[in-house]
């Protein structure tokens, strides 16, 4: 395999790290994000 | 979480306003700008340049002065929003987005073509991919880094064109490799041939009005902005000088008008390796230096359409470490993908650059109302623009004059556009008109800078109609 091809894989191979590490940082914030909705609209609830 | 009005991490100073600016831009000195000798001879080519550089000089003196007053995310966006009312601040953010969103797409695709150019066994695809997805990644991650690498890859490729220069040994008569006179063709087609140039010659400065997009992340944006651009403006016009000479004096004229690479084949002519390498990796510097910006003010304008309800609301929240709009840059990214997928890499660039003409009348035209609204001591400005009406009326006429220049080629295209604009104002109008509290727009100004001049010094009966009106 000559070094052209493998930089197509070394190539494919960073893009799934780069898209699977901005995926995880977006989800575990939307996740966040939807538990702290549900806090403050609980709080809000109890002190009515 | 973070609301948008947070998005302001006050850390980039003039170097990264410079690095945005001449980042976007310059990749148009390796490749594009050389259609001008095509349309126009080398004579019509320079003319055509500086005649479009006195457009982008009024250009940024105005965004300056309305930026100075209206530090906001979005740049032309929020000065719209202020000064001509939310139909045309959609207009004028979405224009703004799909500049830089083509834009980009057509950059990433030109670092495939420049790789897979080296060995056919080399795809252009997963780096076509990787550059889209790695530049998500960084402007996902902060502005601070991501404009900090922008100013060094920007330099390294501003470099690059020296070194391309000073290969040339121009200053020496005798050595010189230089021949403008054996190989430039002066003005065949006349001044017709300067009017059909000038689209080309837009490539040479399209995206440095994108510098006001940074202004709430600047830490001294009265300061910042008008340094930063100002020496982005005087880089990219010496650059765009150094570029013709180089080019025109080592390649034909001819050949130079179809070159897909300009300066690499200059590079090329002089004979020398360290130069051909030196322009190699200017090229692709310059690419990843526009499509990096790009991301940067294509997810900026985006988030601020959605903070003011113009978009959903969704894509306006910030990112609680990062500080940054990053539900709009990843938003943005699939549909880049999408334009770089379609391969029209020339209508690809033709709309962007049409929208930008259109943003360009747009600011023109709201500079006239802002000086019509708050005159000079009325109100505190950062900065003052100076000859105001001239730098208004000299962007109205040559963005006028580009477009015509334009339809020469591309009158479908041209078309096209302005039925995509009015559709979809016609569906800004039907389904989000009625989310805008179109009061708060006005209102918002008001409360910042006062009643403008022209309803303050006006009867009670004139403000009574004006005030029916809005």
């Amino acid at each position: 395999m000559n070094i052209f091809i493998l930089s197509n894989y070394v190539a494919w191979m960073l893009i799934a790290v780069f898209t699977a590490s901005l995926m995880v940082d977006f989800l575990k914030n939307e996740i966040t994000n939807k538990k702290d909705t549900s806090n403050k609209r609980r709080c809000s609830d109890e002190e009515r | 979480m973070k609301s948008d009005k947070e998005l302001s991490d006050k850390k980039l100073g003039p170097m990264h306003v410079w690095a945005l600016g001449v980042g976007i831009v310059l990749v148009g000195e390796f490749m594009g700008w050389n259609f001008t000798i095509a349309r126009g001879g080398s004579i019509g080519s320079i003319i055509a340049i500086w005649t479009m550089s006195i457009m982008y000089i009024a250009i940024v003196m105005m965004t300056n002065e309305m930026s100075s007053v209206m530090p906001e995310s979005g740049g032309q966006y929020a000065m719209a929003k202020y000064l001509l009312g939310p139909l045309a601040a959609f207009n004028v953010g979405l224009m703004a987005v799909l500049e830089y969103a083509m834009l980009e797409a057509a950059d990433v695709v030109v670092i495939g073509e420049i790789l897979q150019s080296l060995n056919p066994d080399l795809s252009s695809l997963p780096f076509i991919i990787l550059s889209l997805v790695f530049l998500t990644w960084m402007n996902y991650r902060g502005v601070y880094a991501t404009l900090t690498l922008n100013f060094i890859i920007t330099a390294v490729a501003f470099v690059s064109v020296l070194v391309l220069l000073f290969s040339t040994s121009f200053y020496d008569p005798q050595n010189t490799l230089i021949k403008l006179e054996q190989m430039t063709n002066g003005l065949p087609y006349g001044f017709l041939g300067v009017l059909a140039a000038m689209q080309f010659a837009i490539w040479f400065f399209l995206g440095i009005e994108g510098t006001a997009m940074a202004t709430t992340e600047c830490r001294s944006a009265e300061r910042s902005m008008p340094l930063g651009s100002i020496l982005g403006l005087l880089t990219l016009l010496i650059g765009a000088t150094i570029t013709w000479y180089v080019c025109s004096g080592l390649i034909d004229a001819e050949a130079l008008g179809a070159s897909p690479y300009p300066l690499y084949e200059a590079a090329v002519a002089t004979g020398k390796l360290y130069a051909v390498i030196a322009l190699f990796v200017g090229t692709l510097l310059s690419c990843l230096a526009s499509a990096n910006g790009c991301i940067n003010d294509a997810s900026r304008a985006w988030s601020a359409l959605s903070r003011d309800g113009i978009l959903p609301d969704v894509f306006s929240k910030i990112h609680p470490r990062y500080n940054t709009p990053y539900r709009s840059i990843l938003f943005l990214m699939p549909i880049s993908i999408a334009f770089a997928f379609t391969g029209m890499l020339d209508q690809i660039i033709t709309f962007s650059i049409f929208s930008a003409l259109l943003i360009y009348m747009f600011t023109a035209i709201m500079m006239l109302r802002f000086r019509k609204m708050y005159p000079l001591n009325t109100i505190d400005r950062g900065y003052i623009a100076p000859i105001h009406p001239i730098p208004a009326v000299i962007t109205l006429i040559l963005a006028s004059l580009a477009i015509v220049g334009m339809s020469f080629t591309y009158d479908v295209n041209i078309l096209l556009g302005i039925i995509f604009y009015s559709l979809a104002s016609v569906w800004f109008i039907i389904r989000r008109y009625k989310f805008i509290n179109k009061d708060e727009f006005f209102n918002k100004g008001i409360a910042k800078w006062g009643m403008p001049h022209h309803i303050l010094y006006c009867t009670p009966e004139m403000r009574h109609e004006k005030n029916d009106r809005t």
